[in-house]
């Protein structure tokens, strides 16, 4: 059985906005997927539906399973994912900015208690070390960078087996999300973890994730390996519009569209 | 002469350069698209134009510096925007939010409305009438006195987009129209598009992320990354350009 | 307009003009206290259910326009007919300050700076009776309209009538313009209004200039109704009164202020009413202020709870369900 199985999954919200309409996808222990598509195409409704985070959203699932290392997470609340191991990152609100660094990493409930949690806090502070230099500091007042290694610091407190993490690297400077990524990789060696991540920037998720998943109006278009999406011309087009072969192009349709108008009208 | 034209200007948050000497312009009749990556800064330019934030350097209109005006005397020039989500207001019929957008245009004051004085009156059918007119364009006539939050998301974007033409603009900014549409419904949109450009000859910015819809639709393409200016030109070769490859994908696509 | 609604409405005028025939003096007591209640709600409907503003100047402005009136008529003897426009105008003044804040200040600090004006008008209110030696109140006399002297409740129905009517219309008038559209607009979201050009800034002032001159003509009409005037009239707890009756009747809706001051006004009488068929009836009777209290706060928050569409949202329920 796989790791993570995400199984025909269909989301809908209390006033529709995107929705998922059969999402499935599976992940191997270990693996870093991304998951990419357009904006308002259901990535981060996934994300939020494997956490558990969506019944706050006013949304909920309508059908389909999330299976998590033989348990069924389906329909679960958020504290009873994150005890499971399963921990989001998410996009927005994801420090208490009233609180100081080190208090943002000793307020989390964690699945590690006593030496564990200590050693795991010890772990942000060594891979993170510009966040030891900022421990007194209020979340509310870090820059973006930092609030996101904070952010990432927090839920690794959480003992995590499958982090989950919305947007790395959006409105972050390059050499930061540079900085970042790498640091993830090293912990992620340290934990041994298994990564999904929901990137904007097609440029980051192929250099950290090993597939992805290419989300299109809530369902999966293509998955594969990253070598192979990156040269695929699918995902040039989803991305670039490059080579329209096989759609029809919007401007013939809005052309036909007036004729026929004008045709009504005459 | 273009319309408008933003002349590198610069912003930051706390510290966060957002938008880093960003100029870009369009005339009449035109169709720019702004693209880039999430957090590429394109919103922001909006808010800059529609006088939400105030950067540094300049933003003329028709010839006038704007940069700094007030967000409703900068709607006062004829300059209209879409909001991302829609952001139609709720309280109001489909109708409503339209006349809403005619604020600025109707001759009445609350004592006269108070009073329901003929002069209120006329004026009140005269914009009514107006935007019969917009709705008629964009195919809502059947939708026109519903309240707008019972309709499907698609709609109230569309909703969205004729409010802002109420306003009468010379320049509309369209904040990813397509975003959360069906595919029927961004064919309808790109219908939409075109032929309010033809039938009002207005200027518009458009922020897309459908690719297939700027290559399809654009006349320009004015990409930002990290706000910057990273490319300006004609759709097949802005979208060729391997600069903004690399920026989208991290390869040159090779 | 459908053929329900309008018998409806026939049935309601009908019951209306029938009620002085059939009621007593204390009863038309209780409706004249709905319909002042009723206009008073209205404004603050418009302000908080339509424009979207908060205010806990209430009873300030009440008081405001309860003091001009008084002051007017008792210092020099004015009329009714200047009496009532007299307060409006000092309610458009203090709705100009009042509303100022609500450029800078949303939710409870909006909600603050109000209160603190409240507090002013009472502290004004105050000094004026006790260094005019009217520690007890002002009197007024009975005022005179179309020649007839108003001094009891039977003679005042048809005037309130009126001025109930009359306000509900007007207010209905308005939210079906442009400036309605506009509160509406402003209601929703500030920067979208703006950006659609609307002024943000005097669609909120114009908001609480129109509401808080209604507030303290109805103010005035109560000082004419009780024939005086005392500050201890226009406690906190007024306001809270007030703000109960657009909660319990349904926010944004002009109907749900007029059932709002109806139950907010008829409720320590159904109260006391109810307290004499307990068996220890005569033993908590004595108490029946504290119990209003009481019950009051609790349907608050079973209002707040389960029903935020107040008595329209049941309505609008029932409706869909027939």
């Amino acid at each position: 059985m796989a790791f993570l199985e995400v199984k025909d999954l269909h989301v809908s919200y209390q006033r529709a906005i995107t929705a998922l309409t059969g999402v499935s996808f599976t992940m191997e222990e270990g693996q870093i997927m991304a998951i990419l598509g357009a904006n308002g195409a259901g990535k981060t409704t996934t994300l939020r539906a494997l956490s558990g985070f969506i019944g706050l959203d006013n949304a909920r699932v309508t059908k389909g399973r999330i299976g998590f290392d033989g348990q069924d997470l389906t329909r679960r609340p958020p504290y009873e994912v994150t005890r499971q191991g399963v921990v989001l990152v998410p996009e927005r609100d994801k420090v208490f900015p009233n609180l100081s660094v080190h208090e943002n990493l000793e307020v989390v409930t964690s699945r590690a208690s006593g030496t564990r949690r200590s050693e795991l806090t010890d772990l942000v502070y060594t891979r993170f070390p510009r966040l030891a230099q900022l421990r007194k500091r209020e979340a509310g007042l870090l820059s973006g960078g930092e609030r996101q290694m904070l952010a990432l610091g927090s839920a690794i407190v959480c003992a995590p087996r499958l982090l989950l993490i919305d947007e790395l690297s959006l409105g972050l400077a390059p050499v930061i999300v540079e900085e970042i990524v790498e640091h993830l990789r090293v912990i992620r060696q340290d934990l041994s973890l298994t990564i999904l991540l929901v990137e904007q920037s097609a440029a980051v998720a192929f250099r950290l994730a090993d597939s992805a998943v290419v989300l299109e109006h809530g369902e999966v278009a293509l998955t594969g390996t990253s070598e192979a999406l990156q040269s695929d011309s699918a995902v040039q087009n989803a991305y670039l519009g490059t080579g329209t072969e096989g759609r029809r192009s919007y401007r013939a349709v809005a052309e036909a569209r007036r004729l026929a108008e004008q045709e009504g009208r005459a | 002469m273009r319309d408008l034209e933003v002349d590198a200007i610069s912003l930051s948050f706390g510290g966060l350069q957002v938008l880093n000497e960003v100029s870009l312009s369009v005339s009449k009749g035109e169709i720019l698209a702004l693209i880039g990556p999430n957090g590429a800064g394109k919103t922001t330019v909006f808010n800059c134009i529609s006088g939400l934030y105030r950067p540094s350097g300049q933003i003329r209109f028709k010839a006038q510096d704007i940069a700094g005006l007030r967000p409703h005397d900068v709607a006062a020039l004829g300059i209209a925007r879409t909001f991302q989500h829609g952001e139609v207001f709720a309280r109001l019929s489909v109708a409503d939010n339209l006349m809403a957008a005619r604020h600025r245009m109707i001759r009445s004051n609350p004592l006269t409305e108070l009073l329901g004085l003929p002069s209120a009156r006329r004026q009140e059918r005269e914009h009514r009438a107006e935007i019969a007119r917009i709705l008629d364009l964009v195919d809502l006539t059947p939708v026109a006195d519903m309240p707008v939050t019972a309709l499907p998301y698609g709609t109230q974007k569309l909703v969205g987009f004729a409010r802002a033409l109420a306003l009468g603009p010379s320049l509309l900014l369209l904040d990813e129209p397509s975003a959360g549409l069906t595919r029927d419904e961004r064919e309808d949109l790109a219908h939409f598009i075109l032929k309010t450009r033809d039938a009002l000859g207005i200027a518009m910015i458009w922020i897309e992320h459908d690719m297939q819809m700027v290559a399809d639709l654009a006349d320009r393409i004015h990409v930002l990354d990290y706000g910057r200016s990273l490319a300006d030109g004609p759709p097949a070769q802005v979208l060729n350009d391997p600069d903004v490859i690399r920026a989208y994908l991290g390869t040159t696509g090779d | 307009m459908s053929k329900t609604k309008l018998l409806a409405l026939i049935l309601a005028a009908a019951a209306l003009l029938a009620l002085p025939f059939t009621v007593s003096g204390a009863w038309m007591d209780i409706a004249n206290q709905i319909l002042l209640a009723s206009i008073g709600a209205l404004a603050l409907m418009l302000l908080t259910g339509f424009a979207g503003q908060i205010s806990l100047g209430h009873a300030g402005l009440l008081a405001a326009g309860a003091f001009t009136a008084g002051i007017l008529s008792r210092e020099l003897g004015a009329p009714f007919w200047v009496g009532i426009p007299a307060a409006g105008l000092t309610g458009a003044l203090l709705g100009v300050i009042f509303g100022l804040p609500s450029l800078r200040l949303r939710g409870i600090y909006l909600a603050v700076s109000t209160l603190a004006l409240h507090f002013l008008v009472v502290y004004l209110g105050g000094e004026y009776e006790t260094r005019r030696g009217f520690s007890t109140g002002i009197l007024i006399d009975p005022p005179m309209v179309f020649g007839i002297e108003l001094w009891d409740p039977f003679a005042w129905y048809p005037v309130l009538l009126v001025g109930a009517i009359l306000t509900y219309a007007l207010s209905r008038n308005l939210l079906k313009s442009r400036t309605g559209r506009a509160w509406a607009a402003i209601h929703d979201t500030e920067p979208v209004a703006a950006a659609l050009g609307i002024n943000v800034a005097r669609t909120k002032l114009w908001a609480f200039v129109i509401t808080s001159a209604i507030t303290a003509m109805a103010g005035a009409l109560f000082a004419y109704y009780r024939g005086f005037v005392s500050i201890e009239a226009f406690s906190l707890f007024v306001t809270i009164q007030y703000v109960a009756m657009i909660i319990i009747g349904g926010m944004g809706s002009l109907t749900g202020a007029v059932l709002g001051a109806a139950f907010v006004t008829l409720l320590p009488h159904l109260i006391e009413g109810a307290t004499r068929y307990l068996p220890t009836g005569g033993a908590i009777s004595g108490s029946v202020f504290a119990m209003n209290y009481a019950a009051f706060g609790l349907i608050m928050i079973a209002f707040l709870v389960f029903e935020p569409g107040g008595l329209m949202g049941i309505a609008r329920r029932l409706k869909g369900r027939g």
